[in-house]
């Protein structure tokens, strides 16, 4: 399975409490898991759920900062439901087996537990989340960003970007030591990245000034990739600059 | 591992199951600990019927399925032997070779878990 890379759209938010949905078909797990959440001032659990197609409308309609479910449900089972969700920022996927961690990192979680569910183990997997939350928001006046990859967070620093192009759901980030495809919208991303540095030059297109190497008629040449200008951008853009 | 390595000595009068990770999880909250031990006694017995049921008609998926769900209640429940007995069963209930070893741990399996059940609610009363 191909990796996707997630970024947090919300970077500004001022958020109280991250909320959170558990599932598991076991009740005994899903007590434990809920008894245990519960004891984090930072997490309000708004979704308890042993059957995971009924959890799938719910977090596909509401907005869900963290995600524990068990990998070994019927019907759908933990991978394939993550498959079939999007906008979650963290998954944390909780299993009676080791054998699905290595599988896990295909799907971008940010932890792996083994049941039983023990206290400090949970810790751990909340401060990581913690940890990314308090990164992109120290990171809000500054110029890098994070994005996850897998289990690691990768800092990007905005110098570095050459341009962000759209995919569908997804926008990918060229930097010049590699391109990133992260979860998140055009809109998103302009709204998080300097104002003076970066242009939106097109609809499928974020440039950074800095890096553009010649502007010809409707195109820029970036380092590897000409890039077209919208012609409803393209005088608010030419505004921009400061021509000798 | 061979079945017989984790066959379980019943004695029904020793303790099989220990509270020690339950009162560790409800941090003090005795409520936690009585209302889990509420779901087992619910909850546990459906599971064993399902996993009897699939071991007469020797329905393999469902065995696993059902010994597979045994184990973190009997994690919880500090039941280890019936942690190694569900690993046991769903590592080899697929092998043909091992039918013999997997029905034996199969039965073990439900022996021991009908103690806990029969322990937790002399508990309870």
């Amino acid at each position: 399975m191909k990796q996707k890379r997630r970024i947090v759209s919300n970077y500004f938010m001022n958020r109280k409490q991250m909320k959170c949905v558990l599932i598991d078909d076991e009740p005994m797990d899903l007590m434990a898991l809920s008894e245990l959440m519960n004891t984090y001032r930072e997490v309000e659990i708004v979704g308890k759920f042993h059957n995971s197609i009924e959890a799938k409308d719910f977090v596909n309609n509401n907005k869900v900062d963290i995600l524990v479910l068990d990998v070994e449900m019927p019907e759908l089972n933990g991978l394939d439901f993550i498959k079939s969700i999007k906008n979650v920022e963290h998954i944390i996927l909780i299993s009676s087996n080791k054998t699905y961690a290595a599988d896990s990192y295909d799907y971008n979680v940010t932890d792996y537990i083994v049941k039983p569910i023990q206290k400090n183990r949970l810790d751990q997997a909340v401060d990581k989340v913690k940890q990314f939350d308090d990164s992109i928001k120290t990171s809000s006046n500054r110029d890098f960003a994070f994005v996850k990859d897998g289990t690691k967070i990768i800092r990007i620093d905005f110098k570095e970007i050459l341009f962000i192009e759209a995919l569908a759901d997804y926008v990918q980030i060229n930097t010049l030591q590699g391109r990133y495809t992260v979860l998140a919208t055009m809109k998103s991303m302009q709204a998080n990245l300097p104002e003076d540095d970066f242009f939106r030059i097109h609809r499928s297109y974020i440039v950074r000034k800095d890096k553009i190497r010649v502007i010809e008629d409707n195109m820029i040449l970036m380092e590897t990739k000409n890039i077209p200008i919208s012609r409803s951008s393209k005088q608010e853009f030419f505004n921009t600059f400061n021509f000798l | 591992m061979m079945a017989n390595d984790t066959k379980p000595k019943l004695n029904p009068k020793k303790p099989v199951f220990s509270l020690d990770l339950l009162k560790e999880m409800g941090g003090g909250n005795n409520r936690f600990v009585d209302d889990m031990l509420r779901v087992y006694i619910e909850e546990t017995p459906k599971t064993i019927k399902k996993l009897n049921d699939a071991l007469l008609i020797w329905d393999v998926i469902v065995l696993k399925s059902m010994a597979h769900k045994l184990r973190s209640p009997s994690a919880m429940m500090g039941v280890t032997k019936a942690v190694k007995l569900t690993e046991f069963i769903e590592m080899n209930a697929s092998e043909l070779k091992k039918k013999d070893e997997v029905k034996m741990a199969s039965i073990d399996l439900i022996n021991l878990i009908n103690l806990v059940i029969k322990q937790v609610k002399e508990f309870l009363d």
